[in-house]
């Protein structure tokens, strides 16, 4: 059971609050979807989750401890922010097989069914720079979930993507909700947001201005 | 654990793929040497026994890392910097600028929420600068001693300090009139050097890698131009230590010196890193 | 369609803050030559002053000390001096060396071409990438100069004082050194003005074979530095007279040691120009844009 607790969170970037005041809680078992206009402080907010910057005031609790003073990172996320990064001189595989080194926690058959559920051939020789956007994506979400994170933080992980690659996308969240992960996406696709999110924190300039609970019947009729 | 992990990573990826720190140690050496044995052999007017001299594998790693005499200022006596010398070790600087940073904005993200532990990954990268340092300047002496080996010098042998304070243009004031040069005091100018790229991976926590670089370009030419324990850049400097110099440095204050540096760098490293946010900032 | 591409070329150029932080560090190195050199002028007028008799106050060899060898470009023996003509090369790139490389990776050079043409592009950012470099590396020596003519008085120099000025009879423009000397260093301000740009220049065709901006920005100073080394080998072969070849050496208004020639100036500009002009505004002009 994993639970965030973001407490008046303020971050200020070169003179300039980014992210204002943010307050919410987040509990494992659930999709929190992010909403807003490009520069709301989306992309801020999850890498203040994700202890890749440290808030100016305020605190963000993991499990009661403390971000940035109890535990550096949070223990078990996986992480899709902006554009995918990756060694261009590895495949996908081989780059996904690094990854999964450091904590040992899967082996190479995980990393192959993780990289068939997003649509890429596991045994594909092809390099990292020569693969196209929509193959870069998919990567990028396989290498978020597949050591089975208890936090998935996805940063607009439809981006790039055809028809079947949403549908996709949508698949591997509603199944990390289910397997009891504590997801957090962004999207500029309101609709599509709606159809996938329990919650979603409406964001405008940095602040949470609105916050919406998506029934279970609304998420049921959306295609 | 997580250490040693990406210490792996990072020799794969910071070190297997630079081809430059492999290939610039070779060509730096095989041209010291070269350059040594003409200027040596321009010796003659000097005395004749210089035409044929044979040369020491000692000599040629004084050379290469030798530098130049200490710098009087005066109107008459302008400033030239030693290019070969400086190039060597800026050399180095560059190919160990771009990658943590470069690291840092990429691929290491995924690497650092894996890890856990901001200091395992900085202290990681550390490692990999001195396993840098320690590879090229390693490649230097290797060539070096390949060379040698080919053109027949004497690798036994001492370091001939009267020759090579004629190549230098300075006069021999210092111990090696009276005892040999120490081993120990071969290896202080690759730990010079290694506490310098360390220090200049630290300061692009601070500053722009280009900066850092310029300011690690600044620190080696105002080593260069003072002769002072207190500006790295004159450890690495074989011709400005005590055996050549009276007023040259020490072996044991270079250590000392060196150790320091990379311990402070190390330390101000962890805690700006600490703190840092990683951001892709342009 | 080109001039309202050379104007916002330009603007980035010489509005971005990399400029703005390139000349400032460039200005502060040579407050390392100006310090030392006021000090030293004020302590011999001091001495001077101290003297009794028909000499109190008065300095027999003026034109031993005079604007003209010393402010940074005619002197040689300064730590701002050394540092200073070290680092151009890196103060020239880092204002606008970097752009061409930043835009063909982002994608801005999709959209600038699509709007202003292929040629509009490539040429005015040459023009512009060559102005922030000339400036980058005048304007601190500019500077320099006028501070130190605040300090020091343009006596105007005496070939028998030859020994103090580092411009000897084979020097280029010697004789305008001795004759015209505020012409010497204009001129000399105009030849920095051109190498600083066409090394800026090294770093917009460079970024035709390399990816890495922070590369690209240090390339030019290790082509120099690695330039100087070989021309300091030649120096020990007896085989040839040498004469400065090296720009890091020869952009020096007081050539101190090895003199350099008109020959070797033009040459170099010549072969700078026509390697940075092809590989950037020829080749990379008629390159597929991804």
């Amino acid at each position: 059971m994993t639970t965030i607790q973001l407490k008046k969170v303020t971050k200020n970037l070169g003179g300039h609050d980014v992210i204002r005041d943010v307050s919410m809680v987040m509990h494992s078992g659930q999709i929190y979807g992010l909403q807003g206009i490009n520069g709301s402080g989306k992309t801020m907010l999850m890498r203040l989750i994700c202890g890749l910057i440290r808030p100016t005031r305020g605190e963000i609790r993991i499990n009661d401890e403390v971000l940035g003073r109890e535990i550096t990172f949070p223990k078990s996320a996986g992480l899709l922010l902006e554009s995918p990064a990756f060694l261009d001189m590895y495949s996908g595989f081989d780059n996904l097989k690094l990854l999964a080194l450091i904590q040992m926690k899967i082996g190479e058959q995980e990393i192959r069914d993780t990289l068939r559920s997003v649509g890429l051939d596991p045994n594909d020789k092809k390099k990292y720079r020569k693969y196209s956007l929509g193959m870069k994506q998919r990567l990028g979400i396989a290498a978020a979930i597949m050591e089975a994170p208890d936090i998935v933080v996805l940063d607009e992980p439809t981006n790039a993507l055809d028809t079947s690659g949403v549908e996709m996308v949508k698949e591997i969240i509603l199944a990390q909700k289910k397997r009891g992960a504590l997801v957090i996406i962004s999207c500029h696709d309101l609709t599509l947001l709606r159809s996938m999110a329990d919650e979603i924190f409406v964001l405008e300039a940095g602040s949470v201005t609105d916050h919406l609970m998506i029934p279970d019947t609304e998420r049921g009729h959306l295609p | 654990m997580k250490y040693i992990k990406l210490l792996r990573f990072d020799i794969r990826n910071g070190i297997a793929g630079n081809w430059g720190l492999f290939l610039a140690p070779v060509i730096l050496a095989v041209f010291a040497f070269t350059e040594l044995k003409w200027r040596v052999s321009a010796l003659w007017v000097y005395d004749a026994t210089y035409e044929n001299f044979t040369l020491s594998y000692a000599d040629c790693l004084v050379y290469t890392y030798g530098g130049m005499a200490k710098y009087i200022p005066n109107p008459t006596n302008p400033f030239q910097f030693p290019a070969r010398w400086g190039g060597t070790f800026l050399l180095l600087f560059l190919f160990t600028l771009s990658y943590p940073v470069r690291d840092m904005h990429s691929f290491g993200q995924q690497v650092l929420i894996r890890s856990q532990s901001r200091l395992a990954w900085w202290l990681a990268k550390c490692t990999w600068n001195l396993l840098c340092s320690v590879l090229y300047h390693g490649l230097i002496t290797l060539s070096l001693l390949c060379v040698c080996l080919a053109t027949g010098a004497d690798l036994a042998g001492e370091a001939h300090a009267e020759m090579l304070c004629l190549v230098f243009q300075t006069t021999l004031t210092g111990t090696a009139q009276y005892t040999a040069i120490p081993a120990a005091a071969f290896f202080l100018p690759a730990v010079a050097s290694a506490a310098i790229s360390l220090l200049q991976m630290t300061l692009s926590l601070f500053l722009r890698p280009v900066f850092s670089f310029l300011a690690v370009s600044v620190l080696m030419v105002s080593s260069a131009y003072y002769l002072t324990p207190f500006l790295p850049g004159n450890y690495a400097m074989f011709i400005r230590h005590v055996f050549f110099t009276m007023e040259g440095v020490t072996v044991s204050a270079g250590y000392y010196a060196s150790v320091s540096l990379i311990a402070a760098a190390v330390l101000a490293g962890s805690i700006r890193f600490h703190r840092y946010d990683i951001i892709h900032r342009e | 369609m080109f001039r309202s591409t050379l104007r916002i070329e330009c603007g980035k150029a010489l509005r971005n803050r990399l400029f703005w932080f390139s000349v400032p560090i460039g200005t502060t190195i040579t407050f390392l030559s100006l310090v030392p050199q006021v000090k030293s002028y004020y302590a011999s007028l001091r001495f001077m002053n101290s003297l009794a008799g028909e000499y109190a106050g008065k300095n027999p060899h003026a034109p031993m000390v005079t604007l003209f060898n010393r402010w940074i470009g005619g002197e040689c023996y300064s730590l701002g001096e050394a540092v200073y003509f070290f680092v151009f090369p890196l103060l020239v790139a880092i204002p606008y060396g970097w752009s061409y490389c930043y835009e063909s990776r982002s994608g801005y050079i999709r959209s600038a071409v699509l709007r202003s043409g292929r040629a509009p592009y490539f040429y005015s950012k040459y023009i512009a990438v060559f102005l922030s470099g000339g400036l980058a590396m005048v304007i601190p020596l500019l500077l320099n100069f006028l501070l130190t003519a605040m300090f020091i008085p343009a006596v105007r120099p005496e070939p028998s004082y030859v020994v103090w000025y580092g411009v000897n009879g084979s020097s280029l423009l010697s004789a305008v050194y001795y004759s015209r000397p505020f012409l010497y260093v204009f001129l000399y301000l105009l030849i920095d003005f051109l190498y600083g740009g066409l090394v800026a220049c090294m770093s917009y065709a460079l970024s035709a074979v390399c990816r890495n901006r922070i590369v690209v920005v240090l390339l030019p100073f290790v082509v120099l530095l690695g330039f100087k080394y070989i021309c300091t080998s030649l120096i020990y072969t007896d085989r040839v007279r040498y004469k400065e070849l090296s720009p890091l050496s020869f952009l020096h208004p007081a050539a101190a040691t090895y003199d350099t020639t008109w020959l070797v100036v033009i040459a170099e500009a010549v072969i700078l120009f026509l390697f940075t002009f092809l590989l950037a505004c020829v080749k990379e002009k008629n390159h597929e844009i991804y």
